[in-house]
């Protein structure tokens, strides 16, 4: 009942838009009618092929490679915590660094390529799970270890079965915040040096006048973001199971 | 005792260093278990009992002394050991089933076949009907009560039949009720599976109730105040045990031993 309520609201939002963009005629905000139909156009010129999905599987890639980086860095670090105090200024320096200020020195050393645009959306995606994952590491239950120390556990088969799972939760939360970094920096990175993509699209339409095929590539774009949210809701939920029935958490 | 006992320490010392500040955590403690004897151990919170247990079980090393596992001095953590921690919410891994955590001291994926899997499945069933929870080995331990996941505990602990099985505190963290029936299951484990015990406990009660033979600890850093043969008969009941003339002596002497009157 919420539920539908819910979508009510999103539906009313849209025919606000629509009777806002009809009774506007500056045409720099076109009904949402015209948006759409310029979608359904755009799509239909080859530019799902062309920007779309080039656009979301390069997130994807960034994202997977910056996540399971920051990871594996991540745990490492919490697990040889020694090692902290080492290294923790500088990732505390390194992590403060807005990821798009970092766009223009990877476009210098590895030209404007597909490349990248996947190694600066990891770069982004990588820092939330790999300071959750100092964090994480650190703090599993001591006695979680000692029980795999009496059982006869090798370190690495501990790492694998009682600190891997213990991490999982921090882990993922911190993947969910780099999901959306990773969408952002994306857009950003195909808004330089680009002839395709989604941020290219979007930027190029401005440029052009071609106000309702902007908005049409706002709206992909955050049909991507609830996509990916959507789809990695379900991981969380396949792997993360007994944590959700643990803390009561429900599908919203 | 002609035969070599199961377990001898031999003047161990602990202490630990923190923040520049060191704290001596045992003394000096000398004693030896013979295999099949229950074994309490009881001294004030906070004296070091689980320092020492933790040495035994070769979770930490003494700064002196030696511990000798079977006639052998112990590097590291001998394999036919397994404890009973004090907290299961601690020692329990949630994201297994109850199964799946009793079977977790077995499982060798890598080097086990599909047949020997299974049996180690089934041995883990075995252990889990031994406490009762045969109904149960689907859940996760967080959907049952305490008193349940420390049976859980337990079950994992005897699962790989165990020569030494130590136990911290283990009833600290239930009720009175659900106390005297877990005392009551480890009696009858004991029993049934030849199992030589070390229970570490602030419980004198439990220590008398429960044991062949009591070791009492003085307060940080430790040391043996006296060892303290219990010669109750077995089997021990709850109720008629405790109202035993012998047992209020034992209660007495242990009593006096850790609360010296101002003149001692």
């Amino acid at each position: 009942m919420k539920k539908a309520l819910g979508y009510l609201v999103a539906l009313l939002l849209l025919v606000v838009w629509e009777i806002a963009g009809r009774a506007s005629d500056t045409g720099l905000f076109p009904p949402v009618s015209d948006a759409v139909t310029e979608l359904a156009s755009l799509l239909g010129t080859g530019s799902l092929r062309t920007d779309v999905l080039p656009s979301a599987g390069r997130a994807l890639a960034g994202f997977a490679l910056g996540t399971t980086l920051g990871a594996l860095l991540g745990i490492t670090i919490g697990w040889f915590h020694h090692l902290e105090p080492w290294v923790r200024p500088s990732l505390e320096f390194l992590r403060a660094i807005p990821p798009p200020a970092v766009l223009p020195v990877a476009v210098l050393a590895l030209g404007a390529t597909s490349g990248m645009r996947i190694t600066v959306i990891a770069a982004a995606a990588m820092w939330p799970v790999l300071i959750a994952g100092v964090d994480a590491t650190r703090a599993v239950e001591p006695g979680y270890v000692d029980v795999a120390r009496i059982s006869g556990l090798s370190p690495l088969t501990t790492l694998r079965r009682v600190i891997l799972p213990a991490v999982l939760p921090a882990l993922l939360a911190a993947a969910r915040i780099a999901l959306g970094l990773a969408l952002i920096m994306m857009v950003i990175s195909e808004m330089i040096g680009a002839t395709a993509g989604l941020g290219y699209l979007i930027l190029q339409a401005q440029r052009t006048y071609a106000i309702a095929q902007m908005y049409a590539g706002i709206i992909v774009l955050g049909l991507l973001g609830w996509l990916a949210t959507a789809l990695f809701a379900l991981l969380e939920r396949r792997v993360l199971g007994w944590y959700q029935d643990q803390k009561g958490i429900a599908d919203g | 005792m002609a035969e070599i006992p199961l377990i001898r320490a031999t003047a161990l010392t602990k202490s630990f260093t923190s923040r520049g500040r060191t704290t001596r955590a045992i003394a000096d403690i000398t004693f030896a278990q013979a295999e099949g004897e229950f074994l309490g151990v009881v001294g004030p919170s906070g004296c070091g009992k689980t320092t020492l247990l933790r040495c035994l079980a070769g979770l930490d090393h003494p700064d002196t002394g030696t511990i000798e596992f079977d006639g052998h001095p112990i590097t590291g953590i001998p394999p036919a050991l397994s404890v009973v921690f004090q907290e299961y919410n601690r020692s329990l891994f949630p994201w297994l089933t109850t199964l799946e955590n009793v079977r977790f001291p077995l499982r060798r994926p890598s080097s086990l076949g599909r047949r020997a899997r299974a049996a180690t499945r089934e041995q883990a069933r075995e252990a889990l009907s031994r406490v009762g929870l045969a109904d149960f080995a689907d859940h996760h331990p967080w959907q049952l009560s305490g008193g349940m996941q420390q049976r859980v505990a337990l079950a994992r602990a005897i699962v790989s039949r165990p020569r030494l099985l130590l136990m911290d505190e283990p009833f600290a963290s239930v009720d009175a009720q659900t106390r005297a029936t877990l005392e009551q299951l480890t009696i009858t484990l004991t029993v049934e599976l030849g199992l030589t015990v070390l229970l570490i406990t602030h419980d004198i009660d439990e220590a008398i109730f429960m044991s062949d033979r009591v070791l009492v600890l003085a307060a940080r850093p430790t040391h043996i105040l006296r060892e303290l043969p219990i010669d109750l008969p077995r089997p021990r009941d709850d109720v008629e045990t405790r109202a035993l003339p012998l047992f209020q002596n034992h209660r007495r002497d242990i009593h006096h031993l850790l609360s010296p009157t101002p003149d001692s």
